[in-house]
């Protein structure tokens, strides 16, 4: 009998390391799937390219801000250089941000006025030439920033709007970059284009070596502030 | 559980072996990345830094770092802070265990995921709702940020992300949550269909400051 | 009674917000350790009806049993052999037993306390 009335408190705390054990084996088997050890042989290659090219751009961004620092932390004249060095910062700021028009090789895909195209296939478009490392995008007359508002309006979902204005047709997106990069990203089996094709709608590409897109207005900001420092 | 059990039970092939290889070349290569994205953002900090002391005290270098600190808020190099959203996205493990239980035959997985697709159209939904800064699972979302599945994995500026996805965004958060719960918004569209979302309004949000390359290769401004 | 129900919530909770990350490559390892403390636990309950509850083996049981468990499965993958699915035939027959053995006591007692109201009934009449 004495046996039995010391049973609450190590059954209590065997229930509780279960209940513990239980939820980390449930969030363990939830993120599985996504792990790495689940994907395929193929798509574990195409991680493995992507981060290679990300490992050389961020390379060559290290060159640049070593390189920059090194002029500045041996700035004697502190006059002219310094100006030199904002204004360049400055534009390069702003053509990061895409405020200044650039020029460029690249494609044009131009999508005819009977296409049955939606907004969300231009967000697909978009989305896959970004990925394909281009470096600046427009929407007919509309550059493409972080703050394109690209929608649609009217009730059957059709009418797309780029910032508010309806996208007139022929619609042409530009985009700057390596051009047969840029294409080969499109034309991926089981891509944006295979995508695309199912609804009857084949965009035009064509590759060029001198294209141009605007600069975007710079936008309205509110909200956002830089952090206070702590 | 047994049948996952049954699925790891074969002896290790060929074919995962390579594959073990691969894991661990791109776990290293994600290391990598990791410590890349680290320096970059130490010297961009102490760039930032000398610039300040040096154009102190001069009305015309002082006018230009003025200028330059609104662009890097803009270009996302600096960490921001402000009104906003956060928008919680997870698979719907409830649904699929339910699903496999009644019809495990016509259960597709896929449809229990959060896909590519429903990341980059929410984002899209909160930039027309006058979003000014986002993030996903803190990486910055930048213009040139794409997002894309690889195999099911997800990756957001080449960055490798798993579920639970926290979207954050800078903006009117009234605004921002009335486009979210339309009925046709995607956000919406999942909540629909089971899966476990949900959006909270903050009077202050930090969302990180973007700590990949800045590069451009083919394109140049154009002169005037 | 509820003392397990209550112990198994907090875990539970417990679980949740802590949300300890543990990589993939464990998971199987994982899934066979949470049958093992599973056996365990309701070994423990059972031993509480039978009346030869022991503490000690309850809780050496439960860190032996589900240690051992992960171990074995993960030596069997390291021989090429499937010893994981010995450990789940083991673990889950013994769970199944113990689980009737418990349901079968907890009939009884509630047999036993309807008998008992309707003695007592029957008495004050």
């Amino acid at each position: 009998m004495n046996k039995l009335e010391n049973w609450k408190l190590p059954v209590f705390i065997t229930f509780i390391l279960l209940g513990v054990l239980i939820t980390v084996q449930f969030r363990t088997q939830q993120t599985y799937l996504r792990d790495l050890s689940q994907q395929s042989t193929d798509d574990l290659l195409q991680l493995m390219s992507r981060n290679n090219e990300e490992k050389t751009k961020l390379e060559q961004e290290l060159i640049v801000l070593n390189e920059k620092l090194r002029t500045v932390s041996s700035d004697v004249s502190t006059g002219e250089n310094l100006t030199k060095e904002l204004q360049q910062d400055i534009l390069e700021q702003k053509t990061a941000i895409g405020l200044i028009p650039v020029k460029g090789p690249g494609i044009t895909i131009t999508i005819d006025a009977n296409s049955p195209i939606m907004y969300l296939d231009i967000i697909d478009i978009i989305n896959e030439l970004w990925n394909a490392q281009a470096e600046a995008i427009a929407i007919n007359e509309h550059r493409v920033t972080s703050w394109t508002k690209i929608h649609w309006s009217g009730e059957n979902n059709m009418a797309i709007t780029v910032n508010g204005k309806k996208i007139t047709f022929p619609c042409v997106i530009t985009a700057i970059g390596d051009p047969n990069k840029l294409e080969e990203g499109l034309r991926l089996m089981g891509g944006v284009l295979d995508d695309l094709a199912i609804y009857n709608i084949y965009p035009v590409i064509e590759k060029e070596e001198n294209l141009e897109v605007p600069g975007a207005e710079i936008p309205n900001i509110r909200y956002m502030k830089p952090k206070v420092k702590s | 559980m047994l049948a996952l059990h049954a699925i790891h039970g074969e002896a290790d092939s060929p074919t995962q072996q390579k594959n073990k290889r691969l894991i661990t070349m791109i776990q290293q290569q994600e290391e990598e990345l990791e410590q890349l994205k680290k320096n970059i953002n130490e010297k961009r900090e102490s760039l930032n830094k000398y610039q300040k002391n040096l154009s102190e005290g001069k009305l015309e270098t002082e006018k230009l770092q003025y200028e330059l600190d609104k662009l890097l808020v803009l270009s996302g190099l600096y960490p921001v802070q402000g009104e906003g959203i956060t928008v919680h996205l997870d698979d719907n493990t409830k649904g699929k265990e339910l699903a496999l239980q009644k019809n495990p035959e016509q259960t597709r997985i896929e449809d229990f995921l959060i896909h590519d697709k429903h990341l980059l159209y929410i984002v899209y939904e909160l930039r027309a709702a006058g979003a000014e800064a986002i993030s996903i699972n803190n990486q910055r979302v930048i213009s040139s940020t794409d997002i894309r599945c690889v195999g099911t994995t997800i990756q957001v500026n080449a960055e490798r992300l798993a579920p639970p996805f926290i979207i954050k965004a800078i903006g009117d958060p009234d605004n921002l949550t009335r486009v979210l719960e339309t009925e046709r918004s995607q956000y919406n569209i999942l909540k629909m269909a089971g899966f476990p979302v949900s959006i909270e309004k903050h009077s202050n949000l930090v969302i990180e400051s973007y700590k990949g390359s800045y590069q451009f290769t083919q394109a140049q401004p154009k002169e005037e | 009674m509820w003392v397990p129900f209550l112990g198994l919530l907090i875990g539970l909770l417990i679980g949740t917000v802590l949300n300890i990350p543990i990589p993939g490559v464990l998971a199987k390892y994982l899934s066979i350790a949470v049958l093992a403390a599973l056996d365990s636990a309701f070994g423990g309950i059972k031993s509480i009806f039978e009346e030869k509850f022991n503490a000690t083996i309850l809780l050496t049981g439960f860190f032996a049993n589900t240690l051992m468990a992960a171990l074995l499965a993960y030596l069997g993958d390291q021989l090429g052999v499937d010893l994981y699915l010995a450990a789940v035939i083991a673990f889950g027959v013994r769970l199944f037993q113990n689980l009737a053995i418990i349901r079968r006591e907890l009939l009884d007692k509630m047999v036993e306390k309807r008998q008992l109201k309707r003695r007592k009934g029957d008495n004050n009449e």
